[in-house]
């Protein structure tokens, strides 16, 4: 292992040791104030309070590339251990799994976070390698333009087909069935299970009207299953990168969400309780 | 849209002062003085070449001309006066004031956070700032002759020598410290005129490559552990043995973008498996492909670059008195490859008798392998990725295709992203389109104004926007495509177009490995999941170490 390999694993070593010192504390210091009938829930929400913060830190760490603050990396090393420590520390301080009142919105918001961040956890160490496996890379944003110059070559093919064999068996099945198959990515679902669906569906239908097909026809028909069998690859790399950023979407609002809440829920504590 | 005339050659001289005068004075100088100047185009005149290719430089004794080590794409004619090369092992560091490439502060760099236009992309603001040169002087730093003569070999160069030329022509660092030894004058050359002058007259182009035979030879035998410990006397009878070999073309990669890889494999070998050796093979510069012949095919046992040498295991056996030795294995260049052919008598000689150790077996090793091992090795050869050295590697089992990398690189170079994150795979491997900064950067080869060079201190290969004329010589010959042409636009959003042709100003554009940048290249750094490295396929094995 390199020098930096080195540093980097007992940097991630001492995140965990750091992780377990935390809750040790929280755990203490929770258990102390108890047993002299204090309020440790003022303890464990700054505590918490200071968590997740750190935690949407993470964020602004993403938007400040040009200057050297640690590699985003570490940083979502540590997101993800701190993460695992704010469910314990926020067991601590909540005492309840489903609190009553504004509390109730708080917590909902919270379970989200987590929930999300957990499926994105899993979702970021399974789903790249069923993407690598596909052995067809394409940009999430270029998509659409991968498609519409798929469309493009296939209607000059049928319109060629058209022309040379004056038949209108191909340019039929095009317009009434695989146009809508090539508009756009679908059978999104089945392809993010990899069932197989979308591939049968085109090909049944090619394989339907093959009995009209002649000469040349044949071969137009053999370019529309070259582009299908390519567009199951482009429908399966658009459902798997955009569960990659769904998760997002639900994560990081959330977040947001919960922020306002605390701030709210800091409020009320320190106007009405303590 | 707001315009400029169209960037040209030339619109920028090397040296702002050079007047009529001094190029009617330099061309009567003995060196230029015999060159046929009808024998170059119209428009590249041999004036022209000295007008606006080179500059007059005036040294004080003891200041250093050049520094070992630093990348500089000139070389220089001693005029007047005598210069000493420091030969090696050259002057420490210190002595040297080794320059430092300017990098920002960290206020500077996370200005860029509201500077950067988001909005607009590739806003260029040209207000006349004077052009970076391709290679300077090294900045003034005098050291004492006196001092350096009594500690160090060195050779002394008068009037009509001409030095630096194996930097400008191999693209790659100086060899040897340079230093004024009374008051000089020297004409630098960048290698824009260096190139012309080879091109279009015979003399120069046999001077040049003599003395760029002779003292790579010295340089490179003297740094090799073999030879290192020997007297001068014994290193000048090496030196006087040895063949200075070259296979291939310079420019290889013209015909490499024409091929696929495993046409690049149809070479004739320098020297074939089952051959007797005749001498040790080391490798000067460029690359070679060692190949063991398998089933139908050759397998690629490893690649030799630069300091490489091949053959000294077999030599070693025949001088141990084992019969019936021959090559285990061919090698082939790879675009083209700087051969020193040493003889095994010089060996014997002078060599075997000092050796402490027989030579490592690394071949049988090699071969002892699963075949499969060597797949990304036979690829990444095949595609002449072993040609980088700040190659952009992802992992695409790690990758979430996040472009946080891209976005990173975006928001370092003033909201545009200097690379695409496509490129060649193997495996679950990607070599993005992002410049590699080559050990042969041949995109340097056709830069008219000298635009793309190295960085001095860092060796990266860098474009210098205000003198890069978009003529697309660097993006047609980089082999793998990682240059873009951008078009520019002023602050206000509008394309900057040629006021002549109304057609827009493109520039240059490509990965600057975040040289300026504090803190290294963004795009690793900004990685999440460590999918992203930038590594050199020598260090093969580190890749392993990343998964």
């Amino acid at each position: 292992m390199t020098l930096q390999g080195s540093i980097r694993f007992a940097l991630r070593m001492a995140l965990g040791a750091g992780a377990v010192v935390i809750v040790a504390v929280v755990a203490m210091v929770d258990h102390g104030q108890r047993l002299e009938l204090l309020r440790p829930e003022l303890v464990t929400g700054w505590v918490l309070l200071a968590s997740v913060v750190f935690l949407a830190l993470l964020n602004v760490r993403k938007k400040l590339s040009m200057v050297p603050v640690g590699r985003a990396s570490d940083w979502v090393a540590a997101h993800v251990v701190l993460g695992v420590v704010t469910i314990v520390i926020y067991a601590f301080h909540a005492r309840t799994v489903w609190p009553s009142g504004y509390e109730l919105a708080l917590a909902l918001l919270f379970y989200a976070v987590i929930l999300s961040g957990l499926i994105g956890y899993l979702l970021q160490r399974i789903a790249p390698g069923s993407l690598a496996n596909l052995g067809y890379e394409v940009i999430w944003e270029r998509i659409p333009a991968e498609l519409a110059d798929m469309r493009e070559r296939i209607e000059v093919s049928i319109l060629e087909c058209a022309r040379e064999t004056g038949s209108e068996v191909l340019p039929r099945l095009y317009r009434e069935e695989l146009a809508w198959y090539f508009r756009k990515p679908r059978f999104v679902l089945a392809s993010l299970v990899g069932t197989g669906v979308a591939s049968s569906w085109v090909h049944h239908r090619l394989d339907s009207v093959s009995i009209y097909l002649r000469g040349k026809e044949i071969e137009h028909a053999e370019f529309l299953r070259e582009c299908a069998r390519r567009k199951v690859h482009i429908d399966r790399a658009y459902a798997i990168q955009g569960l990659l950023k769904c998760w997002l979407l639900v994560h990081v609002p959330a977040t947001y969400g919960f922020l306002v809440l605390v701030i709210w829920h800091l409020i009320l504590v320190h106007v009405y309780l303590v | 849209m707001s315009s400029i005339p169209r960037p040209q050659r030339w619109d920028r001289p090397f040296d702002e002062n050079m007047g009529d005068e001094d190029v009617a004075r330099l061309l009567a100088f003995p060196a230029f003085a015999d060159i046929d100047a009808a024998r170059f185009p119209d428009q590249i005149p041999l004036d022209g070449i000295v007008h606006n290719d080179s500059r007059l430089l005036h040294f004080s004794p003891g200041e250093v001309v050049v520094r070992e080590g630093d990348y500089g794409n000139s070389a220089f004619l001693v005029l007047d006066g005598t210069v000493s090369v420091v030969l090696a092992p050259g002057l420490p560091a210190s002595m040297l004031g080794r320059s430092s490439s300017r990098k920002r502060g960290f206020a500077s760099a996370f200005s860029q956070l509201w500077r950067n236009r988001n909005d607009v992309s590739e806003v260029r603001v040209y207000d006349g700032r004077s052009q970076a040169s391709a290679g300077q002087g090294a900045g003034g730093t005098v050291v004492d002759i006196a001092a350096v003569k009594q500690s160090n070999s060195t050779v002394q160069l008068g009037t009509g020598r001409i030095f630096g030329e194996i930097a400008a022509l191999a693209r790659g660092p100086r060899t040897a410290t340079v230093i004024a030894d009374s008051s000089a004058t020297l004409l630098e050359i960048r290698w824009q005129g260096l190139r012309e002058l080879r091109r279009f007259d015979v003399g120069w182009r046999e001077r040049i490559d003599r003395t760029y035979r002779a003292n790579a030879l010295k340089v490179h035998l003297g740094e090799d552990p073999l030879f290192a410990g020997l007297p001068a006397e014994a290193l000048e009878k090496v030196a006087a043995a040895t063949l200075f070999e070259t296979y291939g073309s310079l420019d290889w990669n013209v015909q490499f973008k024409r091929k696929s890889g495993s046409e690049s494999r149809d070479v004739t070998p320098i020297v074939a498996e089952g051959d007797y050796p005749d001498g040790l093979l080391m490798i000067r510069g460029g690359f070679a492909r060692v190949t063991r012949h398998i089933g139908n095919g050759e397998r690629s046992l490893t690649y030799l670059s630069a300091g490489s040498s091949f053959g000294l295991d077999e030599l070693y056996r025949v001088w141990r008195g084992e019969s019936d030795i021959t090559l285990r294995a061919s090698i082939a260049p790879l675009g083209y490859v700087d051969v020193l052919r040493v003889p095994y008598y010089i060996l014997v000689e002078h060599v075997f008798p000092n050796l402490k150790e027989p030579p490592q077996d690394n071949l049988h090793e090699a071969y002892e392998r699963p075949l499969t091992d060597d797949s990304l090795m036979e690829w990444a050869i095949d595609e002449r990725f072993i040609n980088g050295t700040r190659t952009m590697m992802i992992d695409l089992d790690r990758c979430v295709r996040c472009d946080d990398c891209v976005r990173a690189c975006a928001s370092t170079h003033g909201g545009n992203p200097r690379f695409v994150r496509q490129g060649k795979q193997h495996d679950h491997w990607m070599v993005t389109n992002a410049c590699m900064h080559c050990i042969d950067p041949v995109c340097m080869i056709g830069c008219p104004t000298g635009a793309i060079h190295r960085d001095q201190a860092t060796g990266m290969v860098v474009i210098n926007d205000e003198t890069c004329i978009g003529c697309q010589t660097c993006a047609n010959s980089c082999p793998y495509d990682n240059i873009r042409m951008v078009e520019v636009r002023n602050p206000l959003g509008d394309i900057i177009a040629d006021s002549a042709t109304g057609r827009p100003i493109i520039k240059a554009s490509k990965c600057d490995f975040c040289y300026e940048q504090p803190g290294g290249p963004a795009c690793v750094r900004a990685c999440p999941h460590d999918a992203l490295s930038r590594i050199s396929f020598a260090e093969l094995a580190k890749l392993t170490e990343l998964r």
